[in-house]
């Protein structure tokens, strides 16, 4: 008895299921059904040649024309990231909000430091070091959990996917956190740090992103691509360099006053 | 024989760099200027087009999946991930827009439900005329010969058939996404393909010689 037409189709997208063993076998035997399969083959293989559904020219006019009246400016990040809901985001988005504006306050901070010391009064004297500890403590604190996470995806081994599925979920809430820091640092208008940023928050949505069978080769890949980058020293270069810089920004405004 | 794998429409395979001109679009609109997306509308929104006739069967309808895609695109922006490629991820919202408006019509429709699709295969006996064997006239008359075998398919065998054949998307999946039984997605496979033998063979046997 031959295959049936539901048979072939089936077989041919794959879906025979529990009748493959029984297909496949029949196959090898049956020169009339290989014949009525290749058929099919050929014949729905056309539907991939036809270039059908091409719009008209000029198509991209009129669907800008028909979307442009219904875009906002996009809601600030807090909200997008109150509206998702999640515990995780909610911690996200503190612990983002802490990082964004000490980064940002100690970027100002630095900027004026040295020629405002004259100028520094009042509760800006006060509150300049302050800020800049806060600064120091959250950026440094994303730094040095994405250092750890780097850390351990390089020198991690690949059967241990338990401790890679540990990194991934921490790898997903610093990619928030680290665009926090990316966008602070850009609208402060300092841009110098924004390539190691920048790497470091492509090299955090690999590991974040990264499927759930992860194989030795991915893995490997991945310790490639951090280690020819150079990006865990560089991650750490930066946390130091931005604790050195804050330092002087510590305690220069103590030693005028004192 | 090799088994079907899906190639028709899915999004070309991405190097894992985002085109710069997208990645500086979303970058702009997520900095709050909104009229960068229209570098992405401009790049994409044909691409999403075809794919989204390709599951809707007319232009209309396609139209407005491509423009819902787009405005949940806008408003998901913040959940893009800088790494991903624009165009898969639009794909994937379009389909699903797809999707919600066939489910949509399905319920609104119910004579174009599953059980009246038996009565619509008698068209699919009436052969368009034999193909003309001029082979510079044969990928026009393969795209003719697609639009008037897949204008032969129900709305939901046309969904099942393009989600299978193009999507990729398993039987089971199929169903889910569509609301049916597996054995209902299934079974509308089946009808589609067999319609669409009805349209195709005779290019098929024309081209071999058979």
């Amino acid at each position: 008895m031959h295959l049936t037409h539901d048979d072939l189709v089936l077989h041919y997208y794959g879906e025979s299921g529990q009748d493959m063993a029984r297909v496949d076998a029949h196959l090898s035997g049956c020169d009339q059904c290989r014949a009525a399969l290749a058929r099919l083959q050929r014949t729905v293989a056309l539907v991939d040649a036809s270039a059908e559904g091409e719009p008209a020219p000029g198509y991209e006019a009129t669907m800008w024309a028909r979307l442009q009246d219904h875009l906002e400016a996009p809601p600030p990040w807090w909200r997008m990231l109150w509206r998702r809901g999640s515990a995780r985001w909610a911690l996200a988005a503190s612990t983002g909000a802490v990082v964004a504006v000490a980064f940002y306050s100690g970027w100002r901070a630095r900027e004026v430091t040295a020629p405002a010391t004259t100028a520094v009064v009042g509760s800006s004297a006060e509150t300049a070091p302050m800020r800049t500890r806060v600064l120091v403590i959250a950026v440094g604190d994303h730094l040095d959990r994405a250092q750890v996470v780097l850390s351990e995806v390089v020198n991690g081994e690949a059967e241990d996917a338990d401790a890679f599925a540990a990194e991934r979920l921490r790898a997903t809430d610093l990619v928030a956190t680290n665009r926090l820091v990316r966008q602070t640092a850009s609208l402060s208008g300092d841009e110098s740090y924004d390539g190691v940023l920048e790497e470091l928050e492509r090299a955090l949505s690999d590991i974040a992103n990264a499927p759930d069978d992860l194989t030795v080769e991915d893995w490997n890949a991945l310790k490639a691509r951090i280690d020819t980058q150079g990006l865990l020293f560089r991650v750490r270069v930066l946390a130091d360099d931005l604790r050195a810089q804050q330092r002087p920004a510590i305690s220069l405004p103590k030693g005028k006053t004192s | 024989m090799e088994r079907r794998k899906p190639n028709g429409l899915r999004p070309p395979p991405s190097n894992g760099l985002m085109h710069e001109s997208d990645q500086a679009a979303v970058a702009a609109v997520s900095a709050g200027d909104p009229h960068a997306f229209r570098v992405l509308v401009d790049r994409h929104s044909r691409y999403l087009h075809r794919v989204a006739y390709r599951l809707t069967g007319n232009h209309s309808d396609a139209e407005d999946v491509v423009q819902e895609a787009f405005l949940k695109a806008y408003r998901q922006l913040g959940r893009f991930e800088a790494r991903a490629d624009v165009r898969t991820w639009l794909h994937k919202i379009a389909v699903n827009c797809a999707i919600d408006m066939i489910r949509a019509r399905r319920h609104k429709t119910p004579t174009q439900g599953l059980d009246d699709l038996e009565s619509l295969t008698d068209s699919a006996t009436s052969v368009s005329p034999p193909p003309t064997p001029d082979r510079q006239l044969f990928s026009t008359e393969i795209g003719e010969r697609v639009t008037a075998g897949l204008d032969r398919l129900t709305p939901l065998e046309r969904a099942a058939f393009m989600l299978r054949h193009l999507e990729g998307r398993s039987i089971d999946e199929i169903g889910a996404s569509l609301g049916l039984r597996t054995e209902a997605a299934k079974h509308s496979v089946f009808r589609a393909v067999r319609k669409m033998r009805v349209e195709l063979e005779p290019l098929v046997d024309a081209r071999h010689g058979e």
